[in-house]
């Protein structure tokens, strides 16, 4: 008979103190997340300090919350996972240190994850029917990458940004044209009130024979195109937004087929935080009847940062015996 | 005094002026302001002087603009590459930290470092790039 | 002797040093690590090479107790991470205890300014007037001698002993921390930074 595999996850990469209980790599039987939009809020934008200082606040009341939801007990917990690969070095530490005090206490493994490689899994939670190889398109602020999954752990990143991530164009964008933050929901709520074919701005990279993504050039188009035309009372911003994120949209969808035209694959897989908008998901539909794939959305809860992801991916490195000693480090900027 | 005021004429440009700035340079333990609206150049910029250190992988620096922070090590050299843009009112508390990190032994590279005012005694460079067309700038370096 | 105090002292406020301490009634034992950044790599492998090499379980222990600063504030904040978790889970109570806090311990203390280095450049700083601690901050050496020219200054040396015998007092006095809430000792207030000169 085989046994149930519980792990206890932590992801506190950013802002968003997240601590989760999953079973079998599926499973969420908890996944909470403590955020910090009211300190932002005040600061207008990030406070690495403050966050820091945040995560250690709450980190007892996440980890008790976490298990006293998930109703297990601390028994029950088979291995502790923890992502140390990617974010802001201050708050990555907390969580880490978290994670080894549990290991240590309650003798069990303590397993690394890599915040990308748990965006990667998060499809892998709801839906049963992704197999493997499929291609994989992750997108967020911080990161956008399209990347091969042969298997579990066996990643080929066959595209890359050589700029700025579409997230963070969506963030830059929004906050240039006096949108607010954060920009990517702004846009895409805005986008539905305007015209995406009024404005034709340039699709990055498209004509080029390889699979990475730069953005850098679009946001100045844009921003050159709002200076020239910001006194024109023809122009609405509603318009800009549609088609400036059809830009980004038909990019990344572009870069995406391509992708799966030359390595034979029916499979897509969309995560990360980009992934929860509307235009893309609207869209990936089209185009998946079109082409003959199909393609694969994470629940909305798990496209932003969250511990259950991170579960996810330590039960499969549960199940190989991928374990760290106690005197695992933090790799802020490690790549995938 | 150091002074230079370059036009470049496209993205190679930028990168040359980048990779010469710093190879001229004798001394690294130095904090390198990277100053430029959107799109300007700056990580293009900043590309470069990787170049400019042998950077094999240079290519393929990008901005922390998420991580704030990122350090490399190269051939003994530390390299503290910091992107601000997502600060926006800074915090008394985020300053101390900052100022100690702007002040190690080591190449400061700080991108959108002209929205703070920061305390050194270190050899500063200036650079503001200037967006003259859409593929061409005007480069100018001065020192403190 | 069975009911002798069992403990660890952590101390995790100086950037390159991470400190551990067990205490078994008499006996103390010490782990540290010289190393710089080093604290999230050494204080959990520190803290089960003490315990190992004294035969001791986790459940053996009274409390666990942790200077809270002043100090490297990512230094601080692994300590604190590291031990309140490890409180919670296996329910140990948590005792904070302060460099500061040695002033009501010693048996002399002088009217003055008792300074901490925090920095190459600034210390943490207390001001004692009639024996009471008037106001902490953090203070550059060059505005320390401007604004204070006149008054003592002095270091408070390290003294293991009376650190120990005040946590013992602390627990005897049941004066434990809240785990859920408890942080360390920050002291930003005092240093002028550009953008809050008075």
């Amino acid at each position: 008979m085989k046994k149930d595999v519980i792990i206890l996850a932590i992801e506190t990469s950013c802002d968003d103190t997240s601590v989760a209980v999953v079973k079998n790599g599926t499973e969420v039987l908890s996944n909470i997340v403590w955020n910090q939009n009211k300190t932002h809020e005040k600061f207008g934008g990030i406070v690495p300090e403050l966050s820091a200082r945040r995560h250690l606040k709450v980190i007892n009341y996440a980890i008790d919350d976490a298990i006293k939801s998930s109703g297990i007990n601390l028994k029950d917990i088979d291995a502790v996972a923890v992502n140390n690969q990617k974010g802001l070095t201050r708050s990555l530490v907390v969580g880490v240190a978290a994670a080894k005090a549990i290991a240590f206490s309650l003798n069990i493994p303590l397993i690394s994850v890599h915040h990308i490689e748990g965006h990667i899994y998060s499809n892998l939670i709801s839906h049963a029917e992704l197999k493997f190889p499929h291609l994989c398109l992750t997108v967020s602020g911080g990161h956008n990458l399209l990347v091969l999954i042969n298997n579990h752990f066996e990643y080929e990143v066959i595209g890359n940004t050589l700029d700025d991530a579409c997230g963070e164009v969506f963030d830059k964008v929004a906050r240039f044209l006096n949108l607010g933050f954060p920009g990517g929901p702004i846009i895409d709520k805005l986008s539905k009130e305007g015209d995406p074919k009024k404005y034709k701005f340039a699709r990055p990279m498209l004509d080029q024979d390889n699979f990475n993504f730069s953005f850098s050039g679009l946001k100045t188009e844009i921003t050159r195109f709002y200076e020239k035309n910001k006194d024109n009372s023809q122009m609405k911003i509603s318009d800009v937004a549609a088609s400036f994120q059809q830009a980004v949209v038909d990019t990344l969808i572009g870069k995406t087929i391509k992708a799966v035209k030359k390595y034979n694959l029916n499979q897509v897989s969309v995560v990360g935080g980009v992934s929860a908008n509307s235009k893309l998901r609207e869209d990936f539909k089209i185009y998946e009847s079109k082409f003959g794939f199909k393609v694969f959305f994470p629940e909305l809860a798990y496209t932003t940062d969250n511990a259950a992801m991170i579960g996810a991916v330590a039960y499969y490195k549960y199940l190989k015996g991928q374990f760290e000693n106690l005197n695992l480090e933090v790799f802020p900027n490690r790549p995938l | 005094m150091f002074n230079v005021n370059v036009h470049c004429k496209n993205v190679e440009e930028t990168i040359s002026v980048a990779e010469k700035f710093i190879k001229d340079l004798e001394s690294k333990n130095i904090i390198i302001f990277l100053n430029g609206s959107l799109g300007a150049g700056k990580t293009h910029f900043t590309k470069g002087i990787f170049k400019g250190l042998n950077f094999v992988d240079y290519i393929q620096i990008t901005s922390p603009t998420f991580d704030i922070v990122n350090t490399y090590k190269e051939d003994n050299l530390k390299i503290n590459h910091l992107d601000l843009y997502r600060l926006d009112i800074l915090s008394k508390e985020d300053e101390i930290w900052l100022n100690e990190i702007i002040n190690e032994d080591c190449l400061t590279i700080i991108e959108w470092g002209n929205k703070f005012e920061f305390k050194t005694l270190k050899k500063s460079y200036y650079v503001n790039i200037f967006i003259e067309s859409e593929n061409e700038r005007r480069i100018e370096i001065s020192s403190n | 002797m069975k009911d002798e105090l069992k403990f660890l002292l952590i101390d995790t406020s100086i950037e390159n040093i991470t400190n551990i301490l067990l205490v078994l009634g008499d006996k103390i034992s010490n782990v540290s690590y010289n190393e710089s950044r080093a604290h999230l790599k050494n204080l959990i492998p520190g803290i089960k090479e003490i315990l190992q090499k004294n035969n001791l379980e986790i459940s053996d222990l009274n409390f666990v107790a942790i200077n809270e600063g002043p100090g490297s504030w990512t230094g601080l904040r692994i300590g604190f991470a590291t031990i309140k978790v490890f409180s919670l889970l296996n329910k140990i109570p948590l005792i904070t205890f302060s460099s500061f806090d040695l002033i009501f311990v010693k048996n002399k203390i002088h009217d003055g300014i008792m300074l901490i280095k925090s920095s190459d450049t600034n210390f943490y700083y207390c001001i004692v007037e009639k024996q009471e601690i008037i106001k902490k901050g953090i203070i550059s050496g060059f505005e320390l001698l401007n604004k204070y020219p006149s008054e003592e200054k002095y270091y408070l040396e390290e003294d293991e002993k009376l650190i120990i015998s005040l946590v013992i007092k602390k627990f005897n006095d049941g004066n434990f921390a809240d785990i859920y809430d408890v942080e360390p000792d920050y002291i930003t207030e005092g240093l002028i930074t550009s953008k809050f000169e008075k």
